[in-house]
Protein backbone atom coordinates (compact mmCIF):
# COMPACT_ATOMS: atom_id res chain seq x y z
CA UNK A 1 0.00 0.00 0.00
CA UNK A 2 1.43 3.43 -1.08
CA UNK A 3 1.88 6.58 0.92
CA UNK A 4 -1.28 8.57 -1.01
CA UNK A 5 -3.24 5.47 -0.10
CA UNK A 6 -2.77 5.53 3.74
CA UNK A 7 -3.84 8.86 3.49
CA UNK A 8 -6.74 8.26 1.87
CA UNK A 9 -7.68 5.66 4.29
CA UNK A 10 -7.09 7.95 7.78
CA UNK A 11 -8.86 10.74 6.33
CA UNK A 12 -11.71 8.50 5.05
CA UNK A 13 -11.82 6.89 9.00
CA UNK A 14 -11.40 10.66 10.53
CA UNK A 15 -14.00 11.92 8.54
CA UNK A 16 -16.47 9.26 9.04
CA UNK A 17 -16.14 8.86 12.58
CA UNK A 18 -14.21 11.50 14.05
CA UNK A 19 -14.97 14.98 12.73
CA UNK A 20 -17.81 16.59 12.62
CA UNK A 21 -19.99 17.06 9.12
CA UNK A 22 -18.78 19.07 6.75
CA UNK A 23 -15.63 19.54 8.42
CA UNK A 24 -13.29 18.29 5.71
CA UNK A 25 -9.20 17.81 6.34
CA UNK A 26 -6.39 17.15 3.53
CA UNK A 27 -2.77 15.19 4.29
CA UNK A 28 -0.86 18.37 4.85
CA UNK A 29 -3.56 20.18 7.79
CA UNK A 30 -2.36 19.97 11.41
CA UNK A 31 -4.58 17.55 13.32
CA UNK A 32 -4.55 19.70 16.42
CA UNK A 33 -6.16 22.50 14.29
CA UNK A 34 -8.59 20.72 12.73
CA UNK A 35 -9.88 20.22 16.49
CA UNK A 36 -8.45 16.78 17.18
CA UNK A 37 -7.71 16.20 20.91
CA UNK A 38 -6.17 13.72 22.83
CA UNK A 39 -8.60 11.07 22.56
CA UNK A 40 -8.45 11.64 18.90
CA UNK A 41 -5.14 10.74 18.53
CA UNK A 42 -6.08 7.75 20.50
CA UNK A 43 -8.73 6.40 17.94
CA UNK A 44 -6.05 6.68 15.69
CA UNK A 45 -4.38 4.59 16.94
CA UNK A 46 -6.57 2.24 17.49
CA UNK A 47 -7.46 2.25 13.74
CA UNK A 48 -4.21 1.80 12.82
CA UNK A 49 -4.04 -1.36 15.04
CA UNK A 50 -7.53 -2.40 12.87
CA UNK A 51 -7.10 -1.52 9.93
CA UNK A 52 -3.18 -2.35 9.54
CA UNK A 53 -2.75 -4.98 11.98
CA UNK A 54 0.07 -3.89 13.96
CA UNK A 55 0.85 -1.71 16.87
CA UNK A 56 3.26 1.50 17.18
CA UNK A 57 5.38 1.08 19.25
CA UNK A 58 5.61 3.52 22.31
CA UNK A 59 8.84 5.57 21.21
CA UNK A 60 7.44 6.21 17.76
CA UNK A 61 4.63 7.62 19.68
CA UNK A 62 5.91 11.30 19.16
CA UNK A 63 3.93 14.77 18.76
CA UNK A 64 5.94 15.20 15.18
CA UNK A 65 4.52 11.43 14.24
CA UNK A 66 1.20 12.77 14.84
CA UNK A 67 1.02 16.12 13.06
CA UNK A 68 -0.79 15.60 10.50
CA UNK A 69 -2.14 12.95 8.16
CA UNK A 70 0.64 12.36 5.80
CA UNK A 71 3.23 12.24 8.88
CA UNK A 72 1.19 9.78 10.42
CA UNK A 73 1.22 7.99 6.50
CA UNK A 74 4.48 8.01 6.68
CA UNK A 75 4.72 6.21 9.90
CA UNK A 76 2.55 3.20 8.65
CA UNK A 77 4.14 2.83 5.30
CA UNK A 78 7.69 2.57 6.94
CA UNK A 79 5.95 -0.47 9.32
CA UNK A 80 4.21 -1.63 6.39
CA UNK A 81 6.50 -2.01 3.86
CA UNK A 82 9.83 -3.37 6.73
CA UNK B 1 -34.78 43.54 19.01
CA UNK B 2 -36.59 40.72 16.92
CA UNK B 3 -38.77 38.10 19.29
CA UNK B 4 -37.05 34.77 17.54
CA UNK B 5 -38.36 32.65 20.11
CA UNK B 6 -40.85 30.78 18.03
CA UNK B 7 -38.04 29.15 16.75
CA UNK B 8 -37.62 27.27 19.58
CA UNK B 9 -37.53 23.73 19.95
CA UNK B 10 -40.66 23.10 21.75
CA UNK B 11 -38.87 20.30 23.62
CA UNK B 12 -35.45 19.80 24.01
CA UNK B 13 -34.73 16.35 25.16
CA UNK B 14 -31.79 16.00 28.57
CA UNK B 15 -28.68 14.14 27.45
CA UNK B 16 -28.31 11.43 29.59
CA UNK B 17 -25.27 12.91 30.97
CA UNK B 18 -27.84 16.01 31.58
CA UNK B 19 -30.06 14.04 33.78
CA UNK B 20 -27.30 12.00 35.75
CA UNK B 21 -25.81 15.22 36.85
CA UNK B 22 -29.15 16.24 37.82
CA UNK B 23 -30.33 13.36 40.18
CA UNK B 24 -26.60 13.53 41.26
CA UNK B 25 -27.01 16.67 42.42
CA UNK B 26 -30.37 15.94 44.29
CA UNK B 27 -28.97 12.44 45.51
CA UNK B 28 -26.12 14.24 47.20
CA UNK B 29 -25.56 16.24 50.44
CA UNK B 30 -28.86 18.86 49.78
CA UNK B 31 -27.08 21.67 51.20
CA UNK B 32 -24.54 21.57 48.33
CA UNK B 33 -26.43 20.41 45.40
CA UNK B 34 -27.25 24.23 44.04
CA UNK B 35 -23.93 25.01 42.98
CA UNK B 36 -23.39 22.95 40.32
CA UNK B 37 -22.41 26.13 38.59
CA UNK B 38 -19.99 26.71 35.90
CA UNK B 39 -18.64 30.51 36.34
CA UNK B 40 -16.75 32.12 33.61
CA UNK B 41 -14.36 34.75 34.33
CA UNK B 42 -13.97 37.53 31.92
CA UNK B 43 -11.04 40.46 32.59
CA UNK B 44 -12.44 43.48 30.96
CA UNK B 45 -9.78 45.38 29.20
CA UNK B 46 -11.82 48.43 28.21
CA UNK B 47 -15.26 49.74 29.01
CA UNK B 48 -16.23 49.02 25.28
CA UNK B 49 -15.44 45.46 25.80
CA UNK B 50 -17.74 45.52 28.30
CA UNK B 51 -20.58 47.07 26.93
CA UNK B 52 -20.51 45.37 23.97
CA UNK B 53 -20.51 41.71 26.17
CA UNK B 54 -22.90 42.86 28.31
CA UNK B 55 -25.37 43.83 25.23
CA UNK B 56 -24.85 41.20 23.25
CA UNK B 57 -25.79 39.03 26.42
CA UNK B 58 -29.00 41.14 26.71
CA UNK B 59 -29.72 40.64 22.90
CA UNK B 60 -28.78 37.38 22.96
CA UNK B 61 -31.58 34.02 22.06
CA UNK B 62 -29.73 31.58 23.95
CA UNK B 63 -29.22 33.40 26.70
CA UNK B 64 -33.61 34.39 26.33
CA UNK B 65 -34.07 30.36 26.48
CA UNK B 66 -31.52 29.54 29.24
CA UNK B 67 -33.73 32.47 31.32
CA UNK B 68 -37.11 30.80 30.59
CA UNK B 69 -37.24 27.01 30.69
CA UNK B 70 -38.69 25.03 32.77
CA UNK B 71 -37.46 20.93 33.56
CA UNK B 72 -40.02 18.33 32.36
CA UNK B 73 -39.16 15.09 34.70
CA UNK B 74 -40.08 12.00 32.86
CA UNK B 75 -43.12 10.23 33.59
CA UNK B 76 -43.77 6.55 32.84
CA UNK B 77 -41.54 6.16 29.95
CA UNK B 78 -41.13 9.34 28.37
CA UNK B 79 -37.65 11.44 28.89
CA UNK B 80 -36.78 14.64 30.27
CA UNK B 81 -36.98 17.59 28.51
CA UNK B 82 -36.76 21.78 28.95
CA UNK B 83 -39.57 23.44 27.89
CA UNK B 84 -39.49 26.93 26.76
CA UNK B 85 -41.95 28.97 28.89
CA UNK B 86 -42.69 32.66 27.69
CA UNK B 87 -39.63 35.20 26.98
CA UNK B 88 -41.10 37.05 30.56
CA UNK B 89 -37.54 36.88 32.50
CA UNK B 90 -34.83 38.75 30.96
CA UNK B 91 -31.42 39.41 31.87
CA UNK B 92 -30.75 41.34 34.87
CA UNK B 93 -26.77 42.82 35.33
CA UNK B 94 -26.18 42.88 38.92
CA UNK B 95 -22.96 45.40 39.81
CA UNK B 96 -20.57 44.21 42.65
CA UNK B 97 -18.11 47.01 44.39
CA UNK B 98 -14.80 44.44 44.65
CA UNK B 99 -13.78 46.94 47.56
CA UNK B 100 -11.09 45.53 49.69
CA UNK B 101 -12.51 42.20 48.92
CA UNK B 102 -10.68 39.35 47.12
CA UNK B 103 -12.11 38.74 43.75
CA UNK B 104 -13.25 35.09 44.73
CA UNK B 105 -14.44 35.81 48.60
CA UNK B 106 -17.41 37.84 46.91
CA UNK B 107 -20.79 36.66 47.94
CA UNK B 108 -21.49 36.26 44.06
CA UNK B 109 -19.35 33.29 43.77
CA UNK B 110 -22.06 31.50 47.06
CA UNK B 111 -24.89 32.41 44.84
CA UNK B 112 -27.20 29.12 44.51
CA UNK B 113 -29.04 28.15 41.49
CA UNK B 114 -32.12 25.59 41.74
CA UNK B 115 -33.30 24.19 38.72
CA UNK B 116 -37.28 24.75 38.35
CA UNK B 117 -36.44 27.84 41.08
CA UNK B 118 -34.05 30.16 39.23
CA UNK B 119 -32.72 31.23 36.42
CA UNK B 120 -30.26 29.08 35.49
CA UNK B 121 -27.57 31.72 33.54
CA UNK B 122 -26.88 34.86 35.41
CA UNK B 123 -24.49 37.64 34.63
CA UNK B 124 -22.69 39.83 37.58
CA UNK B 125 -20.43 42.95 37.05
CA UNK B 126 -17.58 43.42 39.24
CA UNK B 127 -16.15 47.26 39.57
CA UNK B 128 -13.00 48.38 40.69
CA UNK B 129 -13.11 52.00 41.95
CA UNK B 130 -16.78 52.27 39.82
CA UNK B 131 -15.22 51.03 36.38
CA UNK B 132 -16.11 47.43 35.34
CA UNK B 133 -13.48 45.24 35.75
CA UNK B 134 -15.15 41.66 35.55
CA UNK B 135 -17.67 40.32 33.83
CA UNK B 136 -18.92 36.95 35.94
CA UNK B 137 -20.96 34.69 33.89
CA UNK B 138 -22.87 31.72 35.61
CA UNK B 139 -24.22 28.94 34.00
CA UNK B 140 -26.13 25.73 35.47
CA UNK B 141 -23.63 22.85 34.71
CA UNK B 142 -27.13 20.65 33.93
CA UNK B 143 -27.72 22.76 30.83
CA UNK B 144 -23.88 23.03 29.90
CA UNK B 145 -20.99 21.24 29.82
CA UNK B 146 -16.76 22.77 29.15
CA UNK B 147 -17.01 22.07 25.40
CA UNK B 148 -20.70 23.90 25.33
CA UNK B 149 -19.48 26.61 27.30
CA UNK B 150 -16.44 27.16 25.24
CA UNK B 151 -18.47 27.04 22.00
CA UNK B 152 -21.23 29.71 23.73
CA UNK B 153 -17.62 32.08 24.73
CA UNK B 154 -16.43 32.23 21.18
CA UNK B 155 -20.10 33.13 19.86
CA UNK B 156 -20.44 36.05 22.25
CA UNK B 157 -16.44 37.15 21.21
CA UNK B 158 -16.96 36.95 16.89
CA UNK B 159 -17.17 39.66 14.91
CA UNK B 160 -20.06 38.29 12.67
CA UNK B 161 -22.14 38.32 16.33
CA UNK B 162 -25.16 40.04 15.13
CA UNK B 163 -25.31 38.90 11.28
CA UNK B 164 -26.18 35.98 12.10
CA UNK B 165 -29.07 34.00 10.35
CA UNK B 166 -32.10 33.60 12.37
CA UNK B 167 -32.10 29.38 12.13
CA UNK B 168 -28.77 29.36 13.35
CA UNK B 169 -30.37 29.41 16.99
CA UNK B 170 -31.42 25.50 16.38
CA UNK B 171 -27.71 24.61 16.12
CA UNK B 172 -27.65 25.36 19.63
CA UNK B 173 -29.63 22.44 20.41
CA UNK B 174 -28.78 19.00 20.82
CA UNK B 175 -30.86 16.91 18.03
CA UNK B 176 -32.12 13.63 19.63
CA UNK B 177 -30.75 10.32 17.54
CA UNK B 178 -33.10 8.60 15.11
CA UNK B 179 -31.29 5.60 15.14
CA UNK B 180 -33.38 2.67 17.19
CA UNK B 181 -32.02 0.45 19.68
CA UNK B 182 -33.33 -2.49 20.13
CA UNK B 183 -34.62 -3.02 23.97
CA UNK B 184 -32.11 -6.19 23.66
CA UNK B 185 -28.97 -4.26 22.85
CA UNK B 186 -30.00 -1.97 25.59
CA UNK B 187 -30.02 -5.06 28.19
CA UNK B 188 -26.65 -6.60 26.90
CA UNK B 189 -25.24 -2.83 27.33
CA UNK B 190 -26.23 -2.37 30.86
CA UNK B 191 -24.83 -5.70 31.43
CA UNK B 192 -21.63 -4.15 30.63
CA UNK B 193 -21.56 -1.30 31.88
CA UNK B 194 -22.52 -3.14 35.30
CA UNK B 195 -20.29 -5.83 34.78
CA UNK B 196 -17.43 -2.95 34.13
CA UNK B 197 -18.61 -0.41 37.08
CA UNK B 198 -18.33 -3.81 39.23
CA UNK B 199 -15.02 -4.85 38.34
CA UNK B 200 -13.43 -1.28 38.63
CA UNK B 201 -15.49 0.87 41.05
CA UNK B 202 -16.43 -1.28 43.72
CA UNK B 203 -13.20 -1.19 45.21
CA UNK B 204 -11.16 0.55 48.14
CA UNK B 205 -11.46 4.22 47.19
CA UNK B 206 -9.79 6.77 49.04
CA UNK B 207 -11.62 10.07 49.35
CA UNK B 208 -12.52 12.83 51.16
CA UNK B 209 -16.30 12.35 52.08
CA UNK B 210 -16.30 12.11 55.54
CA UNK B 211 -14.84 15.61 55.60
CA UNK B 212 -17.72 18.29 54.93
CA UNK B 213 -18.52 22.14 56.20
CA UNK B 214 -20.90 22.57 53.28
CA UNK B 215 -18.97 25.70 52.38
CA UNK B 216 -16.60 26.03 49.66
CA UNK B 217 -13.59 28.25 48.32
CA UNK B 218 -12.05 29.27 44.51
CA UNK B 219 -8.24 29.59 44.31
CA UNK B 220 -7.28 30.60 40.54
CA UNK B 221 -3.13 29.99 40.40
CA UNK B 222 -1.75 31.67 36.91
CA UNK B 223 1.46 30.48 34.79
CA UNK B 224 2.77 33.10 32.40
CA UNK B 225 3.80 32.70 29.03
CA UNK B 226 6.97 31.05 29.54
CA UNK B 227 6.09 28.82 32.41
CA UNK B 228 3.25 27.53 30.38
CA UNK B 229 5.70 26.75 27.86
CA UNK B 230 7.97 24.50 30.44
CA UNK B 231 4.92 23.05 31.59
CA UNK B 232 4.21 21.90 28.15
CA UNK B 233 7.44 20.65 27.56
CA UNK B 234 7.48 18.84 31.53
CA UNK B 235 4.51 16.91 29.62
CA UNK B 236 6.58 15.42 26.46
CA UNK B 237 9.44 14.75 29.11
CA UNK B 238 7.53 12.79 31.48
CA UNK B 239 6.05 10.54 29.02
CA UNK B 240 2.41 12.16 28.00
CA UNK B 241 2.38 11.03 24.18
CA UNK B 242 -0.95 12.40 23.34
CA UNK B 243 -1.25 15.45 24.81
CA UNK B 244 -0.54 17.85 27.91
CA UNK B 245 -3.83 16.66 29.95
CA UNK B 246 -2.52 13.67 30.61
CA UNK B 247 0.49 15.16 32.12
CA UNK B 248 -2.01 17.73 34.12
CA UNK B 249 -4.04 15.11 35.16
CA UNK B 250 -1.27 12.91 36.84
CA UNK B 251 0.48 15.94 38.41
CA UNK B 252 -2.93 16.30 39.93
CA UNK B 253 -3.47 12.70 41.16
CA UNK B 254 -0.02 12.68 42.63
CA UNK B 255 -0.67 15.96 44.62
CA UNK B 256 -3.92 14.33 45.95
CA UNK B 257 -2.49 11.28 46.79
CA UNK B 258 0.18 12.66 49.16
CA UNK B 259 -2.24 14.90 51.10
CA UNK B 260 -4.47 11.09 51.14
CA UNK B 261 -1.58 10.38 52.85
CA UNK B 262 -0.88 12.96 55.12
CA UNK B 263 -4.74 12.77 56.30
CA UNK B 264 -4.27 8.97 56.57
CA UNK B 265 -7.00 8.15 54.22
CA UNK B 266 -5.98 4.58 52.47
CA UNK B 267 -7.15 3.24 49.36
CA UNK B 268 -6.80 3.91 45.36
CA UNK B 269 -7.72 7.04 43.61
CA UNK B 270 -10.43 6.72 41.28
CA UNK B 271 -11.62 9.49 38.88
CA UNK B 272 -14.38 9.64 36.24
CA UNK B 273 -12.80 11.77 33.77
CA UNK B 274 -15.18 13.59 31.17
CA UNK B 275 -15.08 12.50 27.51
CA UNK B 276 -16.24 14.87 25.04
CA UNK B 277 -18.89 13.25 22.83
CA UNK B 278 -19.20 15.39 19.79
CA UNK B 279 -17.40 14.89 16.93
CA UNK B 280 -14.29 17.34 16.54
CA UNK B 281 -13.90 21.10 14.51
CA UNK B 282 -17.62 21.70 14.96
CA UNK B 283 -19.21 24.76 16.88
CA UNK B 284 -21.95 23.02 18.30
CA UNK B 285 -24.36 22.15 20.28
CA UNK B 286 -24.17 24.36 23.25
CA UNK B 287 -26.79 23.15 25.22
CA UNK B 288 -26.51 19.80 26.90
CA UNK B 289 -23.62 17.71 28.28
CA UNK B 290 -22.79 15.74 25.32
CA UNK B 291 -20.08 13.95 27.55
CA UNK B 292 -19.40 10.44 29.01
CA UNK B 293 -16.63 9.00 30.97
CA UNK B 294 -13.51 7.16 30.98
CA UNK B 295 -12.75 5.87 34.78
CA UNK B 296 -9.03 5.89 35.56
CA UNK B 297 -8.21 3.84 38.84
CA UNK B 298 -4.26 4.16 40.11
CA UNK B 299 -3.32 1.71 42.46
CA UNK B 300 -1.64 2.73 45.92
CA UNK B 301 1.60 1.02 44.50
CA UNK B 302 1.25 2.93 41.11
CA UNK B 303 1.11 6.33 42.59
CA UNK B 304 5.24 6.50 43.60
CA UNK B 305 5.86 9.24 40.54
CA UNK B 306 4.47 10.98 37.92
CA UNK B 307 6.11 9.34 35.09
CA UNK B 308 4.46 6.16 36.22
CA UNK B 309 0.63 7.96 36.78
CA UNK B 310 1.28 8.84 33.12
CA UNK B 311 1.71 5.84 31.75
CA UNK B 312 -0.93 4.01 33.83
CA UNK B 313 -3.41 6.94 32.73
CA UNK B 314 -2.57 6.51 28.85
CA UNK B 315 -3.09 2.76 29.60
CA UNK B 316 -6.23 2.47 30.67
CA UNK B 317 -7.38 5.36 28.11
CA UNK B 318 -6.47 3.25 25.33
CA UNK B 319 -7.68 0.45 27.11
CA UNK B 320 -11.44 1.84 27.53
CA UNK B 321 -11.37 3.48 24.04
CA UNK B 322 -10.45 -0.04 22.50
CA UNK B 323 -13.45 -1.00 24.58
CA UNK B 324 -15.27 1.67 23.11
CA UNK B 325 -16.67 2.52 26.78
CA UNK B 326 -17.56 6.28 25.88
CA UNK B 327 -20.24 5.29 23.67
CA UNK B 328 -21.25 2.25 25.91
CA UNK B 329 -22.00 4.50 28.77
CA UNK B 330 -23.58 7.27 26.96
CA UNK B 331 -26.00 4.20 25.49
CA UNK B 332 -26.46 3.19 29.43
CA UNK B 333 -27.09 6.85 30.32
CA UNK B 334 -29.39 7.63 27.59
CA UNK B 335 -31.27 4.85 28.52
CA UNK B 336 -31.69 5.56 32.13
CA UNK B 337 -33.68 8.82 31.29
CA UNK B 338 -36.46 6.32 31.35
CA UNK B 339 -36.16 5.74 34.65
CA UNK B 340 -38.03 7.16 37.36
CA UNK B 341 -35.74 9.54 39.24
CA UNK B 342 -35.80 8.09 42.57
CA UNK B 343 -35.12 4.73 41.73
CA UNK B 344 -32.13 6.45 39.39
CA UNK B 345 -31.00 8.04 42.10
CA UNK B 346 -31.44 4.85 44.81
CA UNK B 347 -29.52 3.04 42.02
CA UNK B 348 -26.53 5.29 41.62
CA UNK B 349 -25.86 5.84 45.35
CA UNK B 350 -26.17 1.87 45.93
CA UNK B 351 -23.66 1.22 42.96
CA UNK B 352 -20.89 3.87 43.93
CA UNK B 353 -22.15 3.28 47.90
CA UNK B 354 -20.49 6.85 48.41
CA UNK B 355 -17.21 6.35 46.12
CA UNK B 356 -18.16 8.48 43.52
CA UNK B 357 -14.48 10.06 42.77
CA UNK B 358 -11.63 10.61 44.75
CA UNK B 359 -11.79 14.16 43.22
CA UNK B 360 -12.95 15.65 40.42
CA UNK B 361 -11.24 16.81 37.36
CA UNK B 362 -12.48 18.48 34.99
CA UNK B 363 -11.05 17.75 31.68
CA UNK B 364 -13.82 19.03 29.20
CA UNK B 365 -12.25 21.62 28.20
CA UNK B 366 -9.10 20.56 26.22
CA UNK B 367 -6.45 21.60 27.97
CA UNK B 368 -3.96 21.78 24.75
CA UNK B 369 -6.71 23.61 22.61
CA UNK B 370 -6.25 27.63 23.57
CA UNK B 371 -9.69 29.30 24.37
CA UNK B 372 -8.60 32.55 23.30
CA UNK B 373 -7.87 31.06 19.27
CA UNK B 374 -11.49 31.67 18.58
CA UNK B 375 -12.11 34.75 19.91
CA UNK B 376 -12.12 37.97 17.60
CA UNK B 377 -12.88 40.57 20.27
CA UNK B 378 -10.42 39.75 22.62
CA UNK B 379 -11.14 39.79 26.98
CA UNK B 380 -7.77 40.65 29.05
CA UNK B 381 -8.05 37.22 30.06
CA UNK B 382 -10.72 34.57 31.05
CA UNK B 383 -10.81 31.68 33.86
CA UNK B 384 -13.71 29.40 34.27
CA UNK B 385 -14.32 28.18 37.72
CA UNK B 386 -15.39 24.45 37.69
CA UNK B 387 -18.51 23.56 39.43
CA UNK B 388 -18.73 23.03 42.98
CA UNK B 389 -20.92 20.26 43.53
CA UNK B 390 -21.83 16.27 45.03
CA UNK B 391 -18.99 15.28 47.04
CA UNK B 392 -15.85 14.67 46.91
CA UNK B 393 -16.00 18.58 47.39
CA UNK B 394 -12.68 18.93 45.71
CA UNK B 395 -12.04 19.99 41.61
CA UNK B 396 -9.02 20.93 40.06
CA UNK B 397 -9.25 22.02 36.61
CA UNK B 398 -6.79 23.94 34.16
CA UNK B 399 -7.29 26.02 31.23
CA UNK B 400 -5.28 27.54 28.59
CA UNK B 401 -5.81 31.20 27.63
CA UNK B 402 -3.53 33.65 25.10
CA UNK B 403 -0.92 30.69 25.82
CA UNK B 404 -1.24 31.40 30.02
CA UNK B 405 -2.14 27.96 32.00
CA UNK B 406 -4.51 28.53 34.57
CA UNK B 407 -4.93 26.49 37.59
CA UNK B 408 -8.84 26.42 39.12
CA UNK B 409 -9.29 24.48 42.40
CA UNK B 410 -12.75 24.87 44.30
CA UNK B 411 -12.41 22.79 47.59
CA UNK B 412 -14.43 22.62 50.70
CA UNK B 413 -13.36 24.51 53.33
CA UNK B 414 -13.13 22.12 55.73
CA UNK B 415 -10.69 19.94 53.63
CA UNK B 416 -7.19 22.49 54.47
CA UNK B 417 -6.88 25.37 55.94
CA UNK B 418 -5.12 28.37 54.25
CA UNK B 419 -1.52 27.04 55.01
CA UNK B 420 -2.41 24.09 54.19
CA UNK B 421 -3.94 25.45 50.67
CA UNK B 422 -0.93 27.16 50.81
CA UNK B 423 1.54 24.28 50.35
CA UNK B 424 -0.57 22.49 47.95
CA UNK B 425 -0.01 24.77 45.51
CA UNK B 426 3.22 25.26 46.31
CA UNK B 427 3.91 21.49 45.73
CA UNK B 428 1.41 21.46 42.21
CA UNK B 429 3.91 24.37 41.13
CA UNK B 430 7.01 22.13 41.84
CA UNK B 431 5.57 19.16 40.17
CA UNK B 432 4.40 21.31 36.86
CA UNK B 433 7.05 23.26 36.31
CA UNK B 434 10.47 21.20 37.78
CA UNK B 435 12.14 19.46 35.10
Amino acid sequence: MDIEAIERELTQFLEKNILSENVKINAGQELKAAGLDSFSIVEILLFIERKFGFVIPDEQLLPENFKTIHAIALLVHTYLTN
Amino acid sequence: MKDKSFLFPKKVYLSGADWFLHVLDNASDKKRFDFNIIRIVLDVEDENYATTIINRLEQHDLVNWMLNIQLKKPFFFSKPYWKYKNSTNVLTVNYHELGQNSLYDLKLFQQAMRVNKTPLFACDCVKENGVVSKIVLSIHHVLMDGRGTSFFLEELHANDFSLKDPFDILQYFPKEKTTKIRWYEHVKNMYFIKYFMYQHQSQNNANFNNISSNSFKIRVVNFNQGESLQINNNGQLKGAKFGLNQFLLAVSIKEITELFREKNIQGDCWLPIPYDGRKRGGNGPIISNAISFLFYRIKQAEQKSIEVIVKEIQFQMMDQLRQDLPKKYSLFLEMMRYIPEKLFSFLILRASAGNLASFLYSASIEQTRDVANKFELQAKNMHIIPPFSFPPGLTISFLTFNGQLSLNLVYDEALFNESELLAIIARLKIKLLAI
